[in-house]
């Protein structure tokens, strides 16, 4: 399971085309860019990330992967027992 | 009496005013232009020579703002594009509770677009020449977007020309109203156009950003345009943006607001006439 940190606003665009976070501690803001739009249930009804999508995809998808890799290595997703 | 100017979001006051700087204000701002202190000034601006001596041996004026000093000394012939240029710094520089974003914005049928872009892009030029052919012009220097919106508000301002660009406009716009041409500043040669009489700008209400447009003027060449994500547009905004880096969390939300609801394209163009038959596609989808 996973879930967004209590630190970080996040923002997929409508066209998919990758995520972009806001850290609230430091102002900082990161892109990653990435084409998601074979991925619509990744973004959350308020244009957020849905972090269930991750569940749901197989660990096979290397895209998937690394991005939730990406995200978890800049503490933009956290991992939950 | 020291003249007040309200451009609409803003007024400013300016004290110890030249005559010619006070002409020069009522030619660009008309009845935006006025001596009444019945609503509060946002920013004082104030003329002062740097000595005594200076006014008589190589004379030299220093704009302060609210009593700071943050700009170095000019000629006084400079004075006409330095007091411009001092009112976008306030805005700039000052006002945290708009998201502000270097950037031109015109707009037809309440609909903005807003064309962001580095100096000498064109972007002024562009703009000025749109606004006196059909389009709003609600700003040459920069967007205005109410935090938490996807809007962009009109400010009565003149729009700055330089160089190469006075004689375009000129050309394109022979009876628009031109200041003076002031010679030999930093950014070259530069020269001032009336967008609206106060009466037509009272008439500009709030418009919804559609569409971003990097421009870049290069001589002929046809007209190229290339979509940009949503991803890239965003990090560009930033970029571009005046004050994103302190507003924080409504910072982001406002641009997000503004990306979830604009295509994103960059222009390269020659002529206005194909730039414009795009702009006009952009607003009707």
């Amino acid at each position: 399971m996973h879930q967004l940190s209590n630190n970080h606003l996040v923002f997929v665009p409508p066209d998919l085309s990758g995520i972009i976070a806001f850290d609230k501690s430091d102002y900082s803001t990161v892109f990653i860019q990435s084409d998601l739009r074979q991925y619509p249930l990744i973004v959350s009804s308020n244009g957020s990330l849905n972090c269930d999508f991750f569940s749901s995809v197989p660990e096979a998808d290397t895209l998937i992967n690394d991005l939730r890799l990406e995200l978890m290595n800049k503490n933009i997703m956290l991992e939950t027992v | 009496m020291n003249p007040i100017v309200d451009v609409g979001p803003y007024r400013f006051c300016f004290e110890n005013c030249p005559s010619f700087i006070v002409d020069y204000l009522v030619d660009m701002y008309d009845e935006s232009v006025n001596y009444s202190v019945d609503a509060p000034v946002d920013f004082t601006l104030t003329i002062k020579y740097t000595s005594f001596w200076r006014r008589f041996v190589k004379p030299q004026v220093c704009i302060y703002v609210d009593n700071q000093r943050p700009f170095n000394p000019v000629n006084p012939k400079l004075l006409m594009p330095s007091i411009e240029w001092g009112m976008n710094w306030c805005i700039a520089s000052l006002d945290y509770s708009k998201l502000l974003i270097h950037s031109s914005v015109l707009v037809k049928n309440g609909k903005a677009i807003i064309f962001p872009a580095t100096p000498g892009s064109g972007k002024s030029t562009l703009a000025t020449h749109f606004g006196l052919h059909g389009w709003e012009l609600f700003s040459d220097e920069m967007a205005i977007i109410p935090l938490g919106t996807n809007s962009v508000q009109p400010m009565h301002r003149a729009a700055s020309l330089k160089n190469r660009s006075i004689d375009v406009i000129k050309q394109s716009s022979p009876n628009a109203t031109f200041s003076p041409t002031t010679i030999g500043t930093h950014k070259g040669d530069i020269a001032h156009v009336k967008l609206h009489s106060r009466a037509e700008f009272e008439l500009l209400k709030k418009a919804t950003i559609v569409a971003v447009v990097f421009p870049k003027y290069k001589a002929e060449n046809d007209l190229v345009v290339e979509q940009v994500s949503q991803v890239e547009g965003f990090a560009k905004l930033i970029h571009h943006s005046f004050n994103y880096s302190v507003l924080g969390e409504s910072g982001f939300s406002t641009l997000q607001k503004v990306v979830e609801n604009s295509d994103f394209y960059t222009a390269s163009y020659s002529s206005y006439e194909g730039l414009e038959k795009f702009l006009l596609s952009v607003i009707e989808t």
